[in-house]
């Protein structure tokens, strides 16, 4: 009786037991298993481990075997120097004899990865039991248990890692942008063109190309400079050679140069008629803002007067490096006898006209009922020029209906709307609101004119009444600080 | 969900008396190996831990008390438990901790046993 009595005490005493080791599995899952951070998982387990088997000292190391080094340790009960002597032993090769070493009863080894590799090691238990083979079945669970949540942390360690550069990636590219948007105000498109499509090794070398070149300049500025002060000055500029602008991108334009008082514009297109008669389109826009503008301002400005000329040909289009001792500039421009004829011509200009030059008035066809002024001596031009000249009046509604570069296909009504409306630039977007709209036509807010260019097309999402967005594409067709006209490929849905 | 510990110290004479309410775990167990520093500091050599009926201790928790143990062997102090249930006495007489401490049914049988 009194054996079966101790019998059953020994019984129960085990299945105490087991219910404590099963609780503290238990416990261990949920309390490592929800961690993200590798030290408090490995700081966590080991307190679990030594409480679970009563021992003093105890050690969880983590090594990358491929660097050789300690990934991570946590102990309790070693004396002070022994993550130092850890170190030594791991430097000289892991898995080193770590449990003669530390004296370690048991050492239970486990694997996070190929190059991640750690252990759990066990001194002697307080009650100086041996460990038995449940003991270290149990260990092996729990060091199972230990890979994986040291598996999952270092995921998410990565994880957030690179979210973090991605982050700064993000940040770089948005001051990048920011910077992309304020120096592409001061460079010209076709720079812009060629540095975006080859971005690390732009090529800037000078070719000959086939081209026109409109100069234009303020008739008697130096006159108007010495009359106003300097504010009234800068501001009559940018009134007029805003409106000017406004002609000039809508019909392809590239403003090269501004010099005070003067612009350069180069047209560039694969038909030479067709960058002929943008540039005349455009010197003829540029004498008919002029008037406009004149009249607006009358009673605030004395009206001014324009010289405009346009001459095509080849030019030599491309860097020009400008090296001194203090520092290197280089200039992008169109350089040769094309454009210092263009120049010159721009000075013969009066009434507001437009002289073109024979090459310039052969490429536009019949259309353009240009008046002959004969031979014209320019100044360093060797040779007579034969100029032409072209005014508002008689020639532009006529070469507008002519030029087929940009057509306007606003032939149907356009009425008010305020769609919003999703831009795609490639993968990127932007939203703006469409502030009218025609079968063929929107018009997007001026916000976006700093984004899009005339000439490329775009998809577009455009939210009307309903949920559900209508896609399109369209193409720019001018910008203005009105807004984007665009032409639309589809119909738009205006009933 | 954790019972989060409330700990507090007072002194029986020349026993320092830890006051232990709440879980005990390896999450929650700082504050009491604070309260052990800090009546360490203060010189004392006999320590009560007073386990509060509700008392809740797991495996961490037992690694708290092991380290508390262990280096009050080596301090030459002298440690006694009281208040814990039955369940928790033969978890500690399981893992050894009674080797290090005595257990005790009443306060001030632990303080007579000094």
């Amino acid at each position: 009786m009194k054996k079966r009595l101790q019998e059953a005490a020994r019984a129960q005493q085990e299945l105490e037991k087991r219910m404590f080791h099963l609780k503290a599995l238990y416990d261990v899952s949920r309390e490592i298993g929800f961690l993200i951070d590798t030290q408090a998982i490995m700081k966590n387990l080991l307190m679990m481990v030594v409480g679970t088997f009563g021992v003093e000292c105890g050690l969880i190391l983590l090594v990358d075997v491929r660097e050789k080094r300690i990934a991570a340790v946590t102990q309790r009960g070693f004396e002070d120097g022994t993550e130092a002597t850890l170190s030594q032993a791991v430097e000289a090769g892991f898995p080193a004899d770590l449990q003669a070493m530390l004296n370690l009863e048991v050492w239970i080894p486990f694997d996070v990865s190929e190059h991640l590799k750690g252990g759990i090691g066990l001194g002697e238990k307080l009650t100086g039991d041996p460990y038995t083979p449940d003991d270290s079945e149990l260990l092996v669970t729990l060091a199972n248990q230990a890979a994986i949540a040291i598996k999952n942390a270092t995921a998410h360690e990565e994880v957030v890692r690179y979210a973090a550069e991605l982050a700064t990636s993000l940040r770089r590219i948005q001051i990048l942008e920011s910077m992309k948007a304020n120096l592409a105000k001061f460079v010209p498109r076709a720079v812009q063109a060629l540095i975006e499509e080859s971005p690390e090794a732009p090529s800037l070398d000078k070719r000959e190309a086939d081209l026109s070149v409109l100069f234009a300049d303020i008739t008697g500025y130096t006159r108007l400079s010495a009359q106003m002060d300097l504010d009234r000055v800068n501001q009559l500029v940018e009134i007029y050679f805003g409106a000017f602008l406004d002609e000039i991108l809508k019909l392809g334009g590239d403003v090269n140069e501004t010099a005070g008082d003067g612009l350069m514009v180069i047209f560039r297109d694969q038909d030479p008629r067709r960058h002929a008669t943008a540039a005349v389109l455009a010197a003829l826009g540029i004498q008919r803002r002029t008037r406009e503008t004149n009249a607006t301002l009358e009673g605030y400005f004395e009206p001014i007067a324009m010289h405009v000329g346009v001459n095509s040909g080849i030019a030599a289009v491309g860097a020009t490096k400008i090296e001194g001792v203090a520092g290197t500039r280089w200039t992008y421009t169109a350089s040769g006898p094309t454009t210092n004829v263009a120049a010159r011509l721009a000075a013969l200009g009066e009434d507001g006209s437009v002289v073109i030059s024979e090459e310039t008035r052969q490429r536009l066809g019949g259309e353009f009922d240009a008046d002959d002024m004969g031979f014209k001596s320019l100044k360093n031009i060797a040779q007579p020029v034969r100029a032409y000249r072209l005014t508002v009046e008689q020639r532009e509604p006529a070469a507008a209906r002519v030029f087929v570069g940009l057509p306007e296909r606003r032939r149907h009504a356009r009425r008010s709307v305020s769609w919003p409306v999703r831009v795609w630039i490639g993968e990127d977007s932007f939203d703006v609101h469409a502030v009218d709209a025609s079968l063929h036509g929107i018009c997007l807010a001026a916000p976006a004119k700093d984004l899009l260019k005339v000439g490329a097309s775009y998809r577009l999402e455009i939210l009307l009444d309903g949920d559900r967005p209508f896609p399109c594409t369209a193409e720019v067709r001018n910008l203005s600080d009105r807004g984007v006209g665009m032409e639309t490929t589809e119909p738009l849905p205006l009933s | 969900m954790a019972n989060d510990p409330e700990i507090s110290t007072r002194q029986k004479g020349d026993v320092s008396v830890i006051d232990i309410k709440g879980d005990v775990t390896a999450t929650t167990g700082q504050p009491i190996e604070d309260a052990y520093h800090s009546v360490t500091a203060a010189g004392t050599k006999k320590i009560l831990m007073a386990f509060a009926a509700d008392c809740y201790i797991n495996s961490g928790g037992i690694a708290i008390l092991i380290g508390i143990l262990s280096a009050s062997k080596k301090k030459g102090q002298a440690v006694r438990m009281t208040g814990l249930t039955a369940h928790f006495q033969k978890i500690f007489a399981m893992v050894g901790l009674t080797k290090y401490t005595q257990i005790h049914p009443s306060e001030d049988a632990a303080l007579k046993d000094f």
